[in-house]
């Protein structure tokens, strides 16, 4: 349970203070609220990056063809 | 978790998401071109400013400046002056046939606070930005358009709360933000969707929650309003600042001197805006002279004070409730504009994160049952 929800947890409370943080003061908190905010996105795009389709699939491309045919 | 409590918030997560994702869609792609709005409008050209005059021209009477308002316009009657804090020597005037329209239909004109004239901008709300604008914020349905998307934003809340209890039973096996490229495209989705998903939760909650309390905005204010009128009714009113106070201009009627009376009540505030008598933001006998800090946070969280523009009377008839206080912070939080470019940016990021959630999620219920069956 822990290792499910520790990190979703983390950059969820960094999230929110980070929203908070220029709300209450500027410079600082602006700076606190990029980095709050920028990490969460951060995972996200490179979550993309890692997550983008392979190249070439030639072994799902063999596997799947004759099944949908038959 | 019980197999049976599981499906029953699939079941919740994949109906508020269907029934929600193409307006939520829309709202995030209007959205994102309005993140960036007053950059466009610099980098367009059509950046609003003051003609130019020798530096320290006095500016002229509010009430000179509704003549001329009313001259260019007329059959018109103005309802409200807005102040922008760097646009110094311009007044926005709401004009309108009453002052007790819903205002759908309300003509927005600019004003030179120092003669009065009116500022010929190429139609600023008009064109692109415009048509972003109202879709974004009321479908050019008024109020009934606003209570829409406000719904719409209400189910992507359940969908986002189903999700993260859906988030934990497929997280099982995988570790955090494994995306299983190689395995099903299916899969892969599946897995893009959860990590995205999760990162963007919390400001997806709060960017979602804030814009539907912005379309209760009307329903917010009249409430207010009515809370004011009930005050001064029963006589529990602050008075700030007596009819006969010595050291200020005493009334006489006009706007700008009953203006003058409140700055004089409120040192250190600014003018954030100005309500006629019978608009929605002050009372039937009442100007409303709506103040501004100049902290963050109470830039945001705005002072009414009442004027009696006849006897300059300046009262607080109550304080700010705090369903006035939710919406005034919901603003900032829902338009990302308090922490400069690099939020904006990170707003953008985000809300386009956002359409990769929902449109893998749309993609993930129209190939369901391709993983199960293929494995």
């Amino acid at each position: 349970m822990m290792r499910i929800w520790l990190w979703p947890l983390a950059l969820g409370l960094l999230s929110a203070l980070g929203l908070l943080a220029g709300l209450v003061s500027d410079g600082a908190g602006d700076w606190f609220g990029w980095l709050a905010l920028g990490l969460p996105t951060l995972v996200g795009l490179q979550g993309m990056w890692r997550g983008r389709a392979p190249t070439q699939a030639p072994r799902r491309a063999a596997a799947v063809r004759p099944a949908e045919r038959g | 978790m019980q197999a049976r409590t599981l499906r029953g918030w699939g079941w919740v997560h994949k109906w508020s998401s269907l029934v929600s994702t193409l307006f939520i869609l829309l709202l995030c792609l209007t959205g994102l071109p309005l993140i960036f709005s007053h950059e466009i409008e610099h980098l367009a050209g059509s950046e609003i400013e003051a003609p130019p005059m020798p530096a320290g021209t006095p500016q002229i009477a509010l009430d000179r400046v509704a003549a001329e308002a009313v001259k260019a316009h007329p059959g018109l009657v103005p309802l409200y002056f807005f102040a922008e804090e760097d646009l110094p020597d311009l007044w926005y005037v709401k004009l309108d046939t009453r002052v007790d329209t819903d205002e759908s239909e309300s003509l927005l004109i600019l004003s030179d606070a120092r003669t009065g004239q009116v500022v010929d901008v190429s139609a600023f709300d008009e064109g692109f930005m415009s048509v972003m604008y109202r879709l974004h914020v009321d479908l050019y349905a008024g109020l009934a358009g606003k209570l829409f998307l406000g719904f719409m934003g209400l189910l992507l809340v359940v969908a986002i709360v189903s999700g993260v209890v859906l988030y934990a039973p497929f997280m099982r096996k995988l570790r955090f933000a494994e995306v299983r490229r190689e395995r099903a495209p299916r899969t892969r989705w599946l897995d893009l969707h959860n990590l995205l998903g999760i990162v963007t939760l919390v400001w997806a909650l709060a960017v979602g929650f804030t814009g539907v309390i912005n379309t209760w905005a009307d329903l917010i204010f009249q409430a207010w309003q009515a809370e004011q009128v009930a005050a001064l009714q029963a006589g529990k009113t602050q008075v700030l600042l007596p009819k006969d106070a010595s050291d200020v201009p005493a009334a006489d009627g006009s706007l700008q001197t009953a203006v003058d009376r409140v700055l004089a009540a409120a040192p250190g505030m600014a003018i954030s805006m100005i309500a006629y008598p019978g608009t929605l933001r002050a009372t039937p006998e009442h100007v409303a002279v709506i103040l501004r800090g100049d902290t963050p946070l109470t830039s945001r969280l705005t002072q009414a004070l009442l004027v009696d523009p006849a006897d300059g009377e300046v009262l607080e008839a109550s304080a700010r409730p705090w369903y006035v206080t939710a919406l005034q912070l919901s603003e900032p939080l829902h338009f990302g504009d308090y922490g400069g470019l690099p939020l904006k940016i990170l707003w953008a990021l985000l809300d386009i994160l956002t359409i990769v959630v929902l449109g893998s999620g749309l993609y993930l219920w129209l190939k369901r049952g391709a993983t199960e069956v293929r494995g």
